[in-house]
């Protein structure tokens, strides 16, 4: 037998696997409740936010606590440009809603991408000048961009409607926009992660000193990094508006809260992963989902519980912790899980040596 | 082919060279030797343009490279072979070299040198899916030297790839660096603390001691001169 699976044979299981995800998708969206098919679309919400953060964070090295600030721009413009021109004079009742907004209303894809545009755009503008910072700076500098980010959402009233936020945003989001937005997410980042582009970063997460002897310019590589991963947490931010149909600048909704839920999912995944960052990302949604019960009131020996509210996140944190003592490295650490290393599980498995 | 002309670079306000003048012809090895601190490293940073020299110039060529950044240098042909190989861990030696390649675009000229690396090191072909980190001392300095072979050099620049290998893979490696010199016409500024390994290979050689040169010539005529023998190799 081979050591390694040829390349033909790689493309051909990875295009089987895709199949059997849609098939697998419309199985649950044709037979399952309404509660799980939201779950579902929320676990490819949450991948790519945990994909796009896992190119800035975990494969270039750059400690960013800025991405719910680039999810924000991206759920902000594509519901400004989904909503109809009714709802959107309906909804803003402090200030008249700014043009162009008063004016247009877009299909949900192209107001995706714009949203993902716009929010690249503001990762450079931010990555600019941030990137030249290192280490816990550029974190504190990026965490401070996104609560800069928050707080004109709260402001700019006639753009975001303030503090009462955006409601009655067309449910869009369904299975099939998310998973397909996670298959883009996934193969665009991956082939550039295998790209000599993405060497050079993962060259500069490894050692900053030597990428540069090699002759990589440090700077321009990290923001191009830095720009495509803003660019797709914008487009996630278009899903997540589109899913939960209000958005407001609390930064329980899409503020620092969720950055640190999407930097859970990579670190338990596997800070460098992408297989790692999807893993992270299902496993943080049902959770999260499954740990409801917790709020619930509940009844032990005819005692009588209210529901506390935030019981759900403290053992959730309790969990987290957990993972980190017995995986200090995350689920899949830097690796990613591919056909090869599953093939060459399999054959230790059977018996066969590997060497 | 190299030419510094009265450099001086500081670290802040700390001066680490003080007018430091040397030239490489093409096709020589020349060594630049001293003990810790004296500033070799710094030196080798300067040229390949990761510091910059508060004055002073650097030529290569005859064109002046001094306020070029570090990749268009590399680009250039000057490449650095880091103290204490700096590899990136956890790629794979195969990813490592390719790392090397980054500054070119020829994928086809990019292979035959991974297959000429492969050739002069095939414990690096042996092992070119392990990461980098899980090598020895011995195999990680043949692949940071594969490594900077990668980016297609003309003039390659070693900072002490003696530090800390038993006698014998020194000596592999300093004949792979004569042979590479004889062979391929590669010019090499090897920077050393190891002076008479060093001196053995080399056709010219300059000493630094704390920021300064203070000597330099043939390396045959250092090798016989009493007071390098004194001061450096210890006899
Ligand atoms: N990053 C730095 N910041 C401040 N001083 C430095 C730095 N790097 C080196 N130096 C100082 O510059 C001098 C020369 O260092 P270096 O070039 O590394 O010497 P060598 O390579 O010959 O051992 C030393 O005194 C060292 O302490
Ligand atoms: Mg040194």
């Amino acid at each position: 037998m081979p050591m390694k699976l040829s390349n033909r044979t790689n493309f051909i299981l990875t295009v089987a696997l895709v199949f059997f995800v849609w098939l697998l998708l419309f199985f649950i969206n044709g037979h399952m409740n309404t509660y799980m098919i939201r779950i579902v679309s929320l676990i490819g919400i949450y991948g790519v936010m945990a994909v796009s953060l896992t190119l800035i964070n975990g494969i270039t090295g750059i400690f960013s606590l800025g991405h719910s600030g680039f999810i924000a721009l991206g759920a902000y413009t594509s519901a400004l440009l989904t909503m109809s021109i009714h709802q959107k004079e309906v909804t803003f009742i402090l200030d008249k809603v700014a043009w162009p907004f008063n004016s247009v209303q877009l299909p949900f894809l192209p107001a995706t991408i714009i949203g993902g545009i716009v929010a690249a755009v503001f990762s450079f503008l931010i990555g600019w000048p941030s990137l030249r910072l290192s280490g816990d700076y550029l974190a504190i500098a990026t965490l401070g961009f996104s609560e800069i980010i928050r707080i004109l959402a709260l402001n700019l009233r006639s753009i975001t409607n303030g503090a009462l936020g955006l409601k009655s945003i067309p449910q869009y989001t369904n299975v099939w926009w998310s998973w397909t937005w996670l298959l883009i997410t996934v193969l665009f980042v991956g082939s550039l992660v295998n790209s000599s582009f993405g060497r050079a970063l993962k060259a500069i997460r490894e050692d900053r000193v030597a990428a540069a002897s090699m002759g990589i310019n440090i700077f321009k590589h990290q923001l191009l990094s830095f720009v495509i991963g803003g660019f797709f947490a914008g487009i996630s931010g278009s899903l997540y508006a589109h899913w939960l149909t209000t958005i407001d600048p609390r930064t329980t909704s899409i503020g620092v809260m969720l950055t640190f839920n999407v930097l859970i999912m990579i670190v338990i995944g596997g800070l460098g992963s992408i297989s790692g960052a999807i893993i992270g990302a299902g496993l943080f949604a049902i959770l999260t989902e499954w740990l409801r019960f917790l709020e619930e009131p509940m009844k032990i020996f005819s005692f009588e519980f209210s529901g506390i509210a935030g019981l759900r996140m403290l053992v959730f944190s309790a969990m987290f912790v957990m993972v980190m003592i017995f995986w200090p490295r995350g689920i899949m650490g830097r690796k990613e899980l591919t056909w090869n290393t599953l093939y060459s599980k399999l054959r230790r498995g059977s018996g066969e040596s590997n060497e | 082919m190299l030419e510094i002309k009265n450099i001086e670079v500081y670290y802040g306000y700390v001066k680490a060279l003080k007018d430091i003048s040397l030239r490489v012809e093409e096709g020589q090895i020349v060594s630049l030797l001293g003990s810790n601190g004296a500033g070799k490293t710094t030196t080798l940073k300067t040229i390949s343009g990761l510091l910059k020299p508060k004055s002073g110039s650097i030529l290569f060529h005859e064109k002046i490279i001094t306020h070029l950044d570090s990749s268009a240098i590399v680009r250039m042909g000057i490449v650095q072979c880091p103290e204490g190989r700096q590899l990136f861990p956890d790629l794979s030696v195969k990813e490592n070299l390719l790392v090397g390649a980054i500054t070119r675009k020829n994928r086809k000229q990019i292979n035959d040198d991974l297959n000429q690396v492969y050739g002069l090191f095939p414990i690096l072909r042996d092992r070119k899916n392990q990461l980098a980190g899980t090598l020895s001392g011995g195999e990680q300095q043949m692949l940071a030297i594969g490594r900077a072979l990668m980016a297609g050099p003309k003039l390659l620049m070693l900072d002490e790839p003696s530090l800390g290998l038993a006698p014998k893979i020194v000596e592999q490696i300093f004949e792979l660096l004569v042979n590479l010199n004889k062979e391929k016409g590669l010019t090499i500024l090897l920077v050393e603390q190891n002076a008479n390994a060093a001196l053995r290979i080399s056709d010219y050689a300059y000493i630094l001691e704390v920021g300064t040169l203070t000597l330099e010539g043939d390396a045959k005529d250092l090798l016989k001169s009493e007071l390098v023998q004194q001061k450096y190799l210890g006899a």
